[in-house]
């Protein structure tokens, strides 16, 4: 499966990700991949405002996502599927999507969390939810910036 | 301005520090002004902290001065707006937005308030 970039950052869309990744990539899609803004009208339309006319935007829920993938000839090498958490990269495996690499672009500090890189803060759950991911042949590089060098998350847990 | 308003500043990096502290050397302060950068802390954590704020003030209005239009500051200011007509959101904050807003908010109302505050802003970019 030939997806541009798959990017894990619990800001979902925003500027590292608009004028950072999509312009450095020329990206002519991006598709927003969470449940719980695919459920609420008013936060879809909030992501989506933050899109450039240039670029088509999606919100879908993780089954939306597997049904778009597996049933949609749609060419995906220039577009961006962004999700918060592990959690969801999982759950995208769990149902037959095949991932090979995902960047990963942002998770910040709250309560429980501990310090990975500056950008990167992981509770025990989302630790053993890469852990697993990566035994099943996912590969996880940090990376926030394209200006930025990356470093696999394997190493750094 | 006869409410009870609490004013933040929400920005990439250490930006909302320094505008804080850059426009109230430059002028008495009519009001604290909070803030907040988005470079570690997880939105989330923003939003909890914002809402204890909230809670422990009580105001009646609120307004955010947030940096980039589109970016996660602006995002997160707008989700905790909503439909709220209490609730402002202004982008592309700079230092004369910040001086408006000290020296216009016992002067004039709410909706004149945040008019002064934006056309001040702009007109503080200026090409010679």
């Amino acid at each position: 499966m030939n997806i541009q970039l798959v990017r894990i950052d619990d800001r979902l869309i925003h500027g590292q990700v608009v004028l950072g990744w999509a312009r450095h990539l020329n990206t002519k899609r991006i598709i927003l991949c969470d449940d719980t803004v695919a459920s609420s009208d008013w936060e879809k339309e909030l992501y989506l405002s933050m899109v450039p006319l240039d670029i088509e935007g999606l919100v879908l829920s993780v089954p939306e996502l597997v049904e778009h993938i597996q049933t949609s000839d749609t060419d995906l090498s220039r577009t961006i599927i962004l999700v918060n958490s592990p959690k969801t990269i999982e759950k995208l495996i769990d149902s037959g999507i095949a991932l090979k690499q995902v960047n990963v672009g942002g998770i910040h500090f709250r309560q429980g969390r501990k310090k990975i890189l500056n950008y990167l803060y992981l509770d025990e759950e989302e630790v053993q939810a890469f852990k697993r991911c990566i035994e099943k042949g996912v590969i996880f590089e940090c990376q926030d910036v394209p200006v930025c060098k990356s470093s696999s998350l394997e190493k750094l847990l | 301005m006869k409410e009870t308003c609490l004013a933040i500043i929400l920005t990439h990096g250490n930006l909302a520090g320094c505008l804080k502290r850059v426009s109230e050397r430059l002028i008495v302060p009519s009001g604290e002004i909070d803030y907040y950068s988005n470079k570690k802390l997880s939105l989330e954590e923003i939003e909890k902290r914002i809402d204890n704020k909230r809670k422990k003030l009580n105001p009646q209005k609120m307004v955010f001065f947030v940096d980039l239009v589109g970016g996660s500051c602006w995002l997160l200011a707008n989700r905790i707006k909503k439909d709220s007509a209490d609730i402002a959101v202004i982008g592309g904050v700079n230092i004369p937005m910040l001086i408006s807003y000290h020296v216009n908010f016992l002067r004039l109302s709410w909706n004149e308030l945040l008019e002064k505050i934006v056309d001040d802003g702009k007109k503080g970019i200026l090409i010679r």
